[in-house]
């Protein structure tokens, strides 16, 4: 059914979770709809990331924090997968907003040393150029006759070409 | 209970004597049916062109899976002639004026532009007119015209003109429909009516509209034709609906393979302003998987839901067999999105499973709508001033069943809330008798007179020579016994039977049979227009003996015997033969097979009825005095709510204390003041005349029938030695004993360890306070404990709602505490959606467990804390928790209470498999049972909430009150009869007598007692002397049928 974000299949105690984590990010952004959920999945099954790594669930990263799962959560590197869309809000019928609430985890990973701020940084710097790459792709996709488009591979190094020179 | 408190309110005017009803669904036809058994004239209001609301619009009904239409339509027809209720359609209720009492209804109605009077439902003027139009009762999936009526089965059948598409009212030059009606019924001239009526009191039932596009997420979702409303596809299934029942909605190539239903579309969903849940879409869709899987084009079908709520009556068990057909599969999680993959590719479907990404390919999704009391419900009750809800549903008052809160004007059925056909039916009944309460107390009831020995109906010798009670001789209706004229009645039944079996054929065939005199098919002969039709022919042709080829005599058999009274008949005279559920539906693939078998099935059929006697009436007095079997929430009701009626009425309780579970702790979201409650009855117990009150008394034997039950009570009163013997004679007896608790045996650490309660546990530690977390951390609870099992395959209901009542409750006093809910599905049904989001507020957390995997606990110590630890795995992936807490609570089943089966064996009264009292019917005959005269209510029939069993006991009180005040009943005696000349005295049928209906005398001969004897015939096949007989199935014709239906 997809791999859990950790590897193994391990025992969550939860007794050992932080509540203080789940009030942190509870007066963060959004995070006053964060007990609303009710593990429908509606985030999950629309979400773009979700379509394409199918260890990516935003319906799970919302229970694990109410379960106060603090490393799990903030030392994932799925968090820093969430491509902000926000179609995981607007689709939500409780209207929790996790991709607010993506954005204090990231706030609170940095803060507390599980990413470096400078890696913080070139995550961001990256995603900027990753969006430039992706409007370049689509207008080169745009212009061909869709019997001869090159694959997605080819177009990608047509538009790093014209990006870069 | 209003009954009881006579408010201040003098009546404006005189005290009107009829209760007016609006809606003509199922809720409001069995509000006006009831009111009218209960000796009040009625006026039914209808928006729509005729009655049945969504119910019709159902294919089949869950859990029985019965067409709609059929446990439908033997409801309709009592609309047609009974001399207290007036049928209204296309009328609109505008406004009340005055108050209880002494009401004035505004209605409109629009014109039909057809004389209701002269239209026959003929249908010729639908055939002749040109315009097609988008057909509503089939969701505009289909066209009809611009003449119409509602459905083939439709009460009125009367047609009428939609003018906004008739190209008469469009200035053109089109008759068509006036130059082809027969009786001349066409009226463009008619005009909209306006009246007003003086009404005692009003009861409104105007149901509920599915939500629609602009009401969810993703309106572009219905751009696809692969995607359809669970309503749809009820019209796609049905023999009636855009695709005669074949499943292949317009727009797919082919018919689909792999099917998706997708639940909670626009429920559960506060975004969009519906936070509640619906109640009956997981079960519409359980029962939708169980129909299409049968389809040999389905391969696949996979389920999409957050929580299955399959908490109805037998629900859970239907839910089970469900999920384990090998086509069917289930995934935890809402449908997300639906993609269109192109032209007839079908779609993806979005979802997830447990949390993570999921999709699959479907070539239909069937989206389980959510719903909203309907526009008029809406603008009824904001004319009117009545307290709403947020979402529309008029307002109860408190701790009432179905009052609003204006004086006088009752509800019932979905615009309550969201509802079940079982629910809705008993609200109803609950509603006429509440609103009859408004109106002059009716005539005392007078007990009928007391029969004097029958002696036995007709031999041999004088077939055609009946015997009443008192022994007076019965002439027959039909003059002429001399020959028989046979009239052979063949039915279509839509596609349902003429889509296999060529009726025209087997209508053709049996005019072979020279004394049969006449024979015709029928469309549906169930309809209005048919049965009329029908009885006229009777009369018109001399025919006296008819045979009905169409379905099951158990739903239909009333109909025709009524269509006989008509016709001026005596009832036995009629006989059917089913070659629909015997033939038809069971060999559809061998329509040449099917055909010789259906011809002789009904060569058979004219044997019997060629022997059939005329079962003329018998009088069976009732005694105006009920006996109520236990002091529980509904008994009480019930007792209260007959005795008010002026109904003599026994409480018999076997133990000490009165209430059941009103003695008991009670902490319930939305509050329901136990308290209160139970001093209520408490007064009210006290000071009702016609009530008494047995403490410590059992029934020990129950002999007779309705009526006239004669019964024997035990009771051990304090310090006696021996039990004290009661005799009572009662005209009907209510069941209503509640169930129990059940406390499991070192299950979970349940009698180990003192940190280990049930949620009855915790109820009675929270009253008493001594419950004391202050220091503790730690809770869980664990839902599901003891149902939904193989042992007790059932859901007990309640149990959801109460363990979320506690959290709350543990909350507020506690607020440090960690709160988790361990469960299998979380079935907060209806409104009560709402109180689940308020835990999720509170911080209360809901995880996942499944059957095969239970939670493992075990008592533990920290240090000198003790504890208890659980673990458990997830059931969707590979992951596995562990807990540990300072309090663990058990959410166990309700089971039947022990007494059940001792009750049910004197009784005679069946059991569900469970142990819990069975009724008659799930949807329609919710709390009568297979012995007439004996009722249930309450928990004894299944767990339900407090709310629940006061509708339920009011319910009963209804149905008994109808019939406890009728004197003398009047029936066709279609009952044993033994002949003195042949019996031998073995007393073999007495033995075998399930109803024990056989007197033994201590000389003369054997009788059978007319009103207990069920007509099963055991004694008549037991008989070594073949001295018995059994009129409806006389042995002379079985015999004489068996060559035609076995050597064809």
């Amino acid at each position: 059914m997809g791999a859990t974000m950790e590897h193994t299949s391990t025992e969550i105690p939860l007794l050992r979770g932080d509540a203080g984590f789940a009030q942190e990010v509870t007066e963060g952004p959004g995070g006053d709809t964060l007990p609303l959920c009710y593990q429908c999945g509606t985030c999950t099954g629309c979400c773009p990331v979700g379509a394409v790594d199918d260890a990516f669930s935003p319906a799970l990263i919302i229970q694990w924090i109410r379960l106060g799962l603090r490393e799990r959560v903030l030392g994932s590197p799925k968090i820093w997968l969430c491509l902000q869309c926000h179609r995981c809000s607007f689709s939500c019928p409780q209207g929790v907003r996790f991709a607010d609430i993506n954005g204090t985890l990231r706030h609170m990973a940095v803060r507390e040393g599980f990413v470096d701020a400078a890696t913080a940084e070139k995550l961001a710097a990256v995603e900027k150029d990753l969006a430039a790459l992706r409007c370049a792709v689509l207008e080169r996709a745009m212009g061909k006759d869709p019997n001869t488009t090159p694959s997605t591979d080819e177009l990608v190094r047509e538009a790093l070409r014209d990006l870069h020179g | 209970m209003a009954s009881g408190l006579r408010r201040n309110d003098s009546p404006c005017g005189e005290t009107h004597q009829t209760i007016v009803v609006v809606g003509g669904g199922v809720a409001g036809m069995h509000a006006a049916l009831q009111a009218a058994d209960l000796g009040h004239s009625v006026v039914l209001l209808e928006r729509d062109l005729a009655l049945g609301g969504h119910m019709a619009q159902l294919d089949k009904t869950y859990p029985t899976l019965d067409c709609s239409l059929c446990i439908l339509s033997p409801r309709l027809l009592p609309f047609g002639r009974h001399p207290r209720i007036r049928v209204l359609v296309r009328a609109r209720l505008e406004n009340v004026e005055g108050c209880a009492g002494s009401f004035v209804c505004t209605v409109t109605q629009e014109p039909a532009f057809v004389n209701a009077q002269k239209c026959i439902g003929c249908g010729s003027c639908a055939r002749a007119c040109p315009v097609e139009r988008p057909d509503p009762f089939n969701l505009n999936l289909g066209p009809t015209k611009a003449i119409r009526s509602l459905y083939p089965q439709a009460f009125p059948s009367t047609h009428a003109i939609d003018r906004r598409y008739c190209l008469h009212f469009q200035g053109e030059d089109c008759r068509r429909c006036a130059e082809v009606c027969p009786t001349g019924a066409i009226d463009f001239a008619e005009r909209p009516r306006v009246m007003d009526l003086e009404a005692g009191a009003v009861i409104l039932a105007g149901g509920f509209d599915l939500l629609d596009r602009r009401d969810i997420a993703h309106p572009h979702w219905f751009d696809s034709p692969h995607v359809v409303t669970n309503l749809a596809l009820e019209r796609y299934l049905s023999a009636t609906g855009p695709t005669r029942g074949v499943l292949h909605p317009r727009g797919l190539s082919a018919p689909p393979r792999h099917l998706v239903f997708a639940q909670c579309v626009g429920s559960r969903d506060p975004v969009h302003g519906v936070p509640y849940c619906c109640g009956y879409g997981c079960a519409a869709a359980l029962k939708h998987i169980q129909l299409t899987a049968a389809l040999p084009h389905v391969e696949r079908i996979t389920l999409c839901a957050m929580d299955v709520r399959a908490h109805g009556r037998d629900c859970e068990p239907f839910f089970r067999r469900v999920q384990a057909m090998d086509k069917v599969c289930l995934v935890h999680g809402r449908v997300a999105e639906i993609v269109p993959l192109g032209t007839d590719r079908g779609v993806e479907v979005l979802a997830s499973h447990g949390g993570f990404p999921w999709r699959t390919h479907a070539d239909l999704v069937v989206l389980a709508m959510g719903m909203r009391p309907s526009e008029e419900a809406l603008r009824i009750a904001k004319a009117l001033g009545l307290q709403t809800d947020p979402f529309g549903f008029v307002r109860i008052k408190e701790h009432h069943t179905v009052h609003t809160s204006r004086d006088g004007i009752y509800a019932c059925g979905a615009f309550m809330g969201p509802k079940s056909i079982p629910s809705a039916v008993q609200e109803a009944c609950a509603a006429a008798i509440a609103a009859g309460a408004r109106l002059t107390a009716l005539p005392e009831a007078v007990p009928g007179a007391v029969p004097e020995p029958a002696s036995s109906p007709g031999t041999e010798a004088a077939p055609d020579k009946t015997t009443d009670e008192s022994g007076r001789i019965q002439p027959h209706q039909a003059a002429s016994e001399s020959a028989l004229q046979i009239g052979v009645f063949v039915c279509r039944c839509g596609t349902n039977i003429a889509g296999v079996i060529d009726t025209a054929d087997v209508a053709r065939w049996v005019k072979q049979f020279p004394d049969v005199a006449y024979a015709a098919e029928n469309l549906f002969s169930c309809s209005t227009d048919a049965t009329i039709r029908m009885a006229r022919i009777i009369q018109e042709k001399g025919l006296n003996r008819i045979v009905v080829a169409a379905c099951s005599p158990r739903s239909h058999l009333p109909v025709f015997q009524e269509v006989l009274a008509k016709a001026g008949l005596p009832p036995g005279y009629v006989r059917m033969v089913n070659i629909r559920e015997q033939c038809s539906w069971v060999h559809a693939d061998r329509p040449h097979e099917a055909l010789v078998k259906a011809k002789a099935l009904l060569a058979g059929a004219l044997a019997h009825v060629r022997a059939a006697r005329a079962a003329p009436p018998m009088a069976l007095p009732i005694t105006p005095s009920a006996l109520v079997l236990g002091s529980s929430v509904a008994a009480l009701t019930a007792a209260l709510r007959l005795a008010d009626n002026g109904i003599h009425v026994l409480v018999v309780e076997s133990g000490d204390t009165f209430g059941g579970r009103l003695s008991q702790a009670y902490f319930g979201r939305p509050e329901v003041n136990v308290d209160r409650l139970y001093r209520h009855f408490l007064s009210r117990l006290r000071t009702q005349p016609r009530l008494r009150v047995l403490r410590r008394t059992e029934l020990a034997d129950c002999r007779g029938s309705l009526g006239h039950f004669q019964l024997e009570l035990r009771r051990l009163s304090e310090g006696a030695s021996a039990a004290e013997r009661i005799q009572e004679t009662v005209g009907a007896i209510l069941i209503a004993v509640g169930a129990d608790v059940w406390k499991p045996a070192n299950l979970y650490a349940y009698g180990r360890s003192p940190l280990v309660l049930t949620q009855a546990d915790l109820a009675a530690a929270l009253e008493r306070g001594t419950v004391d977390l202050t220091q503790a951390q730690r809770v869980l609870m664990i839902q599901c404990v003891g149902s939904r099992n193989e042992e007790r395959p059932y859901c007990s209901r309640s149990c959801c709602q109460q363990a979320v009542s506690h959290a709350l409750e543990l909350k507020e006093r506690f607020p440090q505490l960690h709160i988790t809910i361990l469960h299998r599905d979380m079935r907060t049904y209806g409104l009560t959606e709402i109180i689940y989001e308020k835990a999720r507020q509170a911080g209360i957390r809901f995880l996942r467990y499944d059957e095969k995997r239970p939670p493992r606990v075990e008592p533990t110590r920290f240090g000198r804390r003790a504890t208890v630890d659980i673990r458990w795995d997830d059931p969707d992936t590979q992951g596995s928790f562990h807990e540990r807490v300072d309090l663990l609570v058990l959410s166990t089943a309700t089971v039947p209470s022990p007494e059940n089966r001792h009750l049910a064996s004197i009784l005679r009264v069946p059991l569900s498999a469970d142990g819990f009292f069975l009724e008659r019917h799930v949807k329609l005959a919710p709390v009568e049972t297979a012995v007439e005269g004996i009722f249930i209510a309450g928990q004894c029939h299944s767990p339900k909430t407090i709310s629940e069993a006061l509708v339920q006991g009011d319910a009963a009180a209804a149905k008994m009150l109808a019939v406890l005040r009728q004197g003398t009943l009047h029936r066709a005696a279609f009952v044993a009869s033994i002949d003195p000349g042949r019996c031998s005295r073995c007393l073999s049928c007495v033995a075998v007598c399930p109803a024990q209906a056989i007197r033994v005398p201590a000389a003369g001969p054997l009788r059978v007692d007319p009103g207990a004897c069920q007509g099963c015939g055991l004694c008549a096949a037991e008989c070594p002397s073949r001295a018995i007989d059994l009129a409806g199935s006389e042995e002379d014709g079985l015999l004489r049928g068996m060559p035609s239906v076995f050597c064809a």
